[in-house]
């Protein structure tokens, strides 16, 4: 009986499984498959300013980050060391944005790659596999936007930390 | 022997040669890079990113936008020194908040790439 149960729990799983990852697969409607294989190059021309935009934005943000990085962060730091202050917190966000920047120069390598794929696909007699391709694509697209989002974050909690300083400096100079 | 004698007797025309040599190289050149540039604008020229005006002269940012902050890493630590990190801090800031949603969904969504069935319009 036991053995039936056991049996029976297994095959319940293997359907839950097999149902989940057949509803995950992308099913298009045949207006949607109509749309891509009528509109095919204009999705791609479309793409192409998508891949170019991209680039830009890259670059610039980039710049922006090493400027936070090394113009501030780092250089913020090594005054604090000299001062003979520690701040364990300023050095740990200091490593958080490396890293960060780290993954964020990754993510877009991956779009950029998968965005490529997209572009060279034949979307005008494929138009499923088109879709497929391009749901990954704007995958890879929200990892860069949640690294864009993290890296926000670690700057708000550096601002907040020298705040904390400049509060400790004013009430020792109050005393 | 007689034929031989002909035939080293024709002139050759070593300067009529080099002009129609000449011609016909600037002639293929003309073609080949014509055919070129006509593929070249119709699709590569958007993902060519080293090409000159690759940022038209809207999108460029303005001169402010490509400072690059260098806060000193020598001298004290005191308010007024805090307080210029904090601007410093603040303007680059302004700069990444105006860029951060260049990577949204919308660009990627099916409206945008007109991948609308019907039933949805």
């Amino acid at each position: 009986m036991q053995k039936r149960i056991n049996y029976s729990l297994l095959l319940a799983a293997v359907i839950v499984v097999f149902s989940s990852s057949t509803a995950t697969a992308i099913k298009l409607d045949e207006n949607r498959i109509g749309a891509i294989s009528q509109n095919c190059s204009i999705i791609r021309e479309r793409l192409r300013r998508i891949e170019s935009a991209g680039a830009k934005s890259r670059v610039y943000l980039g710049t922006q980050y090493e400027s936070v990085y090394s113009g501030l962060m780092s250089n913020f730091s090594l005054r604090l060391m000299r001062n003979g202050i520690a701040k364990q917190d300023i050095a740990d966000q200091q490593a958080a944005f490396e890293s960060e920047r780290e993954r964020f120069r990754n993510d877009f390598i991956g779009y950029s790659q998968e965005l490529q794929t997209l572009i060279s696909m034949d979307c005008r007699n494929e138009p499923e596999k088109f879709y497929q391709q391009l749901e990954l694509t704007r995958t890879k697209r929200e990892d860069i936007a949640k690294s864009i989002n993290r890296l926000n974050e670690i700057i708000a909690k550096h601002r907040k930390s020298i705040l904390d300083i400049r509060a400790d400096l004013a009430g020792n100079a109050d005393e | 022997m007689n034929n031989e004698e002909e035939k080293d007797k024709k002139p050759i025309h070593g300067g009529r040669n080099l002009i129609i040599l000449g011609i016909g190289a600037i002639t293929i050149a003309v073609i080949t890079t014509s055919v070129s540039l006509y593929f070249y604008s119709k699709g590569d020229i958007y993902i060519d990113r080293s090409r000159p005006g690759y940022i038209s002269e809207d999108e460029k940012h303005n001169d402010d936008d490509d400072r690059k902050e260098n806060y000193s890493n020598e001298g004290t630590i005191t308010e007024k020194s805090l307080d210029e990190y904090l601007k410093e801090l603040d303007r680059v800031s302004e700069r990444i908040e105006a860029s951060q949603n260049d990577f949204g969904p919308d660009p990627l969504s099916d409206d945008n790439l007109m991948i609308t069935s019907n039933d949805e319009n």
